[in-house]
């Protein structure tokens, strides 16, 4: 498949991207690419411009101190998120997380930034032009009136199924977000997502994400990201958990856990949370926490995997997830 | 409208006029003849189009032409010196690696980027280092085989 015809803009620094997204209507930044690339290929996006933003290095720095915390510029990809030591060390969540997206070619190419800023997905959506053609009604993310997931819906059910998320989530990022006027604002990663399929991220238009900082976690955190795919690479995952956890004596101080693949949206678990808030680490205390993240997510059936294995898979994944980082937690 | 471009290919620069929605793979293939480097999917999804741009294995059909310039490539066609095979793909041609050929290239740049960086990969490394590359005729054995002799 060729690309859509569409004219090519360069953004040499940060001021640029604002300038050029202003000027130019129905322009699209690429990045690492391996997400826009194949949906401008599918003609599921055709913007008249492109704007390639790799040229500025200002945003690929990881920048870490012990109290300023991390500092991801947007545009590191994920191969280096995955292999920086500081991110290894301390936050361990988000460099599993990270390793284990897609292939090691796309790990090269794909970015942080655009990780976390990835649409959701599905599989009547993310098909070429010509196989969309084939059916005779538009679905709401293509401006119709219809999901063909649920039939009946009144409102798009597609998967946000990106990796990186609910590790972020759970080690406590924010956001900083440039605006159309060029004003930056800092958020909470999970005020990012809206939580609705058509529009998974609060980006608008004249939007980009600049930059991702992560607070040190205090001693004794322990951070897991655990990913469950049909395949080992090249694959979304048919769930995800992360679980970040502080202990101190033996008890719980503090607890972030946060989910993926289960919606329209990473989703954090605070009911979950709040039974291990507080309480001595034992089995049955994770158990019940697992219990109550299995309670609270509501998938729909994707592909072949039924609502019933996916609550169960949860169940698990959070599970090993609050183990695994219980034992980090030194 | 056209754009020219140079692209340093193999340790060889080559000026090209390319439209800027044509991927370095269309580049490579239609412009300067480098057929070495193989359409697969065109999604992401098979390697079979693994170059190398500055070390690292990345995929040809994911990179605009426009934004290879003044990088350093390094495709199929630059991996064999002087007419004559690299160790690296003798040992697949030694070990049967090869069935169809066609995720073969893929294969070896995804592979000769995985030597480069870590000269002595376990059997779980090769297995992750060629995770983004599929061999539908699934000879997957010999391809581990193979690198991994490279890792002896």
């Amino acid at each position: 498949m060729r690309l859509p015809k569409f004219e090519y803009l360069e953004a040499k620094n940060v001021k640029d991207i604002t300038s050029l997204l202003k000027k130019n209507k129905e322009a699209v930044i690429v990045a690492g690419g391996t997400d826009i690339l194949p949906k401008m290929k599918q003609r599921i996006v055709t913007p008249k411009f492109v704007i390639n933003v790799t040229k500025i290095e200002d945003l690929k720095k990881i920048e870490f101190g012990e109290k300023k915390g991390l500092a991801l510029g947007s545009l590191v990809t994920l191969d280096a998120v995955s292999k920086s030591k500081p991110v290894v060390e301390k936050f361990t969540a988000l460099a599993q997380a990270s390793g284990r997206v897609a292939s090691s070619q796309i790990r090269n190419m794909g970015t942080i930034g655009g990780n976390i800023s990835i649409e959701s997905m599905c599989m009547y959506y993310n098909q070429s032009h010509e196989w969309r053609k084939g059916r005779p009604h538009l679905c709401f993310k293509l401006g119709g009136d219809r999901c063909f997931v649920a039939k009946g819906s009144k409102e798009c059910l597609a998967l946000f199924q990106a990796d990186t998320p609910p590790a972020l989530i759970a080690l406590g990022a924010k956001v900083t977000i440039v605006d159309g006027t060029g004003k930056e604002k800092v958020i909470d990663i999970e005020k990012f997502y809206t939580q609705k399929s058509k529009k998974v991220n609060i980006l608008k238009a004249t939007d980009f994400v600049k930059q991702i900082q992560i607070p040190t976690p205090p001693k004794g955190t322990g951070s897991c990201y655990l990913k469950m795919a049909q395949r080992e690479a090249i694959d979304y995952p048919v769930a995800g958990a992360a679980a970040c956890v502080t202990v101190s004596g033996g008890k719980c101080k503090n607890a972030r856990i946060a989910v993926t693949a289960i919606g329209g949206g990473p989703l954090r678990l605070k009911n979950a949370e709040e039974i291990l808030i507080g309480n001595t680490i034992t089995d049955e205390l994770i158990e019940k926490a697992a219990d109550a993240a299995y309670e609270k997510v509501r998938p729909m059936p994707h592909f072949n995997i039924s609502v019933w294995y996916k609550r169960k898979l949860i169940r698990v994944l959070v599970k090993r997830s609050i183990k695994q980082a219980c034992n980090k937690a030194v | 409208m056209k754009q020219l471009i140079e692209l340093k290919v193999n340790e060889e620069s080559y000026e090209t006029a390319v439209d800027p929605h044509r991927t370095l793979l269309e580049a490579l293939r239609e412009n300067l003849g480098m057929t070495g480097s193989k359409e697969g999917c065109d999604l992401g999804a098979c390697g079979a189009c693994t170059v190398i741009i500055d070390g690292k294995a990345v995929l040809a059909c994911l990179t605009l032409a426009m934004d290879a310039q003044g990088k350093d490539i390094t495709t199929i066609e630059g991996v064999a010196k002087e007419r004559k095979l690299s160790p690296l793909q003798q040992n697949f041609v030694d070990y049967g690696a090869i069935q169809c050929g066609y995720c073969t290239p893929g294969m070896i740049m995804s592979a000769k980027a995985l030597l480069d960086e870590n000269p002595k990969p376990t059997e779980a490394e090769i297995k992750r280092g060629i995770s983004g590359n599929l061999c539908r005729c699934t000879g997957y054995t010999k391809i581990i085989e193979a690198i991994a002799v490279r890792a002896k």
